[in-house]
């Protein structure tokens, strides 16, 4: 059961590559406007020297902007979920400030903080707040009748029924929050790198496509994607041996 | 069971709730509840619906304020926040965070940390009682619903509550489990001496377990009858077979359906 979940996707993923390979070639598509995985292979291979240095960089970005989120996000949320007064004046604020396209902003973004780190992790704050507070409030507002009877007929204090009850049950929703969080930190970096940066994968892919090399533009996204792909298995993996009675049976399997 | 004169444990004097509805008059839940508990006895609650017997015991508990009246536990009233008693709910409640001995030292661990590693050897203890101590180190979905129950009991107990509230802690269980736990709970009442309000809608369980029956009534929530049970200890199965059980059983039917239908 096991080894057929591996082997289906990677048969699919090879017969599309195969496709791909062929179709560029029976075609005859110039490498500028479609490279054939062949050549965005060895591109990676022309590149393998330098990607390190990117993928640190992008990476840096992307978990300091996470770790920045996170820290925000969670006493926000905790915030908004148990204060009414505090709710009621922020949360339409937090609502725009969610609207408001990143991109959009960014280049406002980097004349106020310049075209260092600081200005790649407000653009990543902005990007992954709001999953995270959001799961936060709803986690601490999901908060069972039972468990809260259950903690004031032991005579919990507000703040104890917070941190022995609320918190442990909101959880796994901040998890939940944690990664959409950590994929959309990905975005952020990335976005924040097109604008500024002078190296990471988002930098490698625009000065690639500003000199048409799509192959490698091609074989940095695949990075990209990977690093998030791991980084959102890491959150899982954390969470599953944080709180193993969050994961519910069937998703062990 | 103290011989000083101070029987009496709980006090409930002209107690009343309404709850808001919306409709220009409140919904009366409770009215006028007068009703004295001595300690160590056993009392049921029992009535349908819609009688406020649940309402009444997390008023009990401190759960809940009364919109009139008072309630003292050992004279003192009870606020929110009142903390010297044991509650089992009838759901088990156990936080799937925590191992089931962390479970039963929760009330302990609310208090202070070190208070709830002190009750560590408590909570084992009780565990033993029931049978679950091989378990201790489990989470609770490890552990069947009597099985949960029983944590839940154990952590009703951990802080040794003079008063213990149940709000109908053995309907969702099946009736084999219900039955052991029955007998289970009459030696905890036996061993310890404890008062215990137990809420249920179940006329055999509450001739069974009881010492005292507090029937209720719909419309508004209120006492219909107090029946003392007067049946011989301990109680086995056989004892819902004595007369006194079928006394009370048609009693009781009558207080609930009406004069007419307390026979059939």
């Amino acid at each position: 059961m096991k080894l057929r979940l591996i082997l289906l996707p990677t048969a699919s993923l090879a017969a599309m590559l195969a496709i791909w390979e062929l179709a560029v070639f029976g075609l005859d598509i110039p490498a500028y406007l479609l490279p054939a995985p062949s050549r965005v292979w060895s591109a990676a291979v022309d590149i393998a020297a330098v990607l390190p240095r990117h993928i640190v960089a992008t990476l840096l970005t992307v978990l300091s902007g996470f770790a920045l989120s996170t820290a925000i996000s969670i006493p926000l949320g905790v915030g908004l979920s148990v204060n009414k007064t505090v709710s009621e004046a922020l949360y339409p604020l937090l609502v725009f400030a969610n609207a408001v396209p990143v991109i959009a902003v960014a280049p406002i973004i980097v004349v106020m903080f310049g075209t260092g780190l600081e200005s790649r992790l407000v653009i990543t704050l902005m990007v992954c707040f709001f999953p995270i507070m959001v799961a936060t409030a709803t986690g601490i507002l999901d908060t069972p009748r039972e468990y809260l009877d259950l903690s004031k007929s032991t005579g919990a204090s507000f703040g104890m029924e917070l941190l022995t009850i609320r918190m442990p049950h909101a959880a796994p929703f901040i998890f939940s929050g944690l990664k959409i969080g950590i994929t959309l930190s990905v975005i952020g970096a990335v976005v924040g790198e097109f604008i500024t940066s002078q190296k990471g994968l988002g930098f490698l892919i625009v000065s690639a496509t500003t000199n048409f090399d799509l192959a490698q533009a091609i074989a940095s996204v695949v990075a990209l994607a990977l690093m998030s792909v791991v980084l959102y298995q890491i959150v899982q993996q954390v969470q599953k041996f944080w709180l193993p009675w969050s994961i519910k049976a069937e998703s062990m399997t | 069971m103290t011989a000083d004169g101070d029987r009496t444990h709980v006090v409930i004097s002209e107690v009343a709730k309404e709850f808001e509805t919306g409709a220009t008059e409140p919904f009366v839940a409770l009215d006028d509840i007068d009703l004295t508990i001595d300690r160590g006895e056993f009392v049921l609650l029992l009535g349908p619906s819609g009688c406020g017997k649940s309402t009444l015991l997390r008023l009990i508990a401190g759960l809940d304020t009364p919109t009139r009246g008072d309630i003292r536990v050992s004279g003192d009233r009870i606020t929110t926040g009142f903390d010297r008693i044991g509650m089992v709910f009838q759901q088990p409640t156990l936080l799937p965070w925590l191992s089931i001995l962390e479970n039963v030292v929760y009330p302990a661990r609310v208090r202070s940390r070190r208070l709830a590693q002190e009750k560590r050897g408590e909570a084992l203890r009780l565990l033993e009682m029931v049978g679950l101590s091989r378990v201790a180190d489990q989470p609770p979905s490890s552990l069947s619903g009597g099985m949960q129950q029983r944590a839940a009991i154990c952590r009703s107990l951990i802080l040794d509550p003079e008063l213990l509230v149940m709000d109908e802690p053995f309907s969702a269980l099946d009736a084999m489990t219900r039955e052991e736990l029955q007998f289970e709970l009459l030696r905890i009442h036996a061993d310890s001496g404890k008062t215990i309000v137990f809420v249920t809608h179940s006329i055999p369980e509450a001739v069974l377990m009881s010492s005292k029956i507090v029937v209720m009534a719909t419309s508004p929530g209120r006492i219909a009858e107090t029946l003392e049970t007067g049946m011989p200890y301990p109680r086995t199965l056989d004892s819902l077979r004595l007369d006194r059980a079928r006394q009370l059983d048609i009693r009781i039917r009558e207080l609930i359906y009406g004069q007419d239908r307390g026979q059939q």
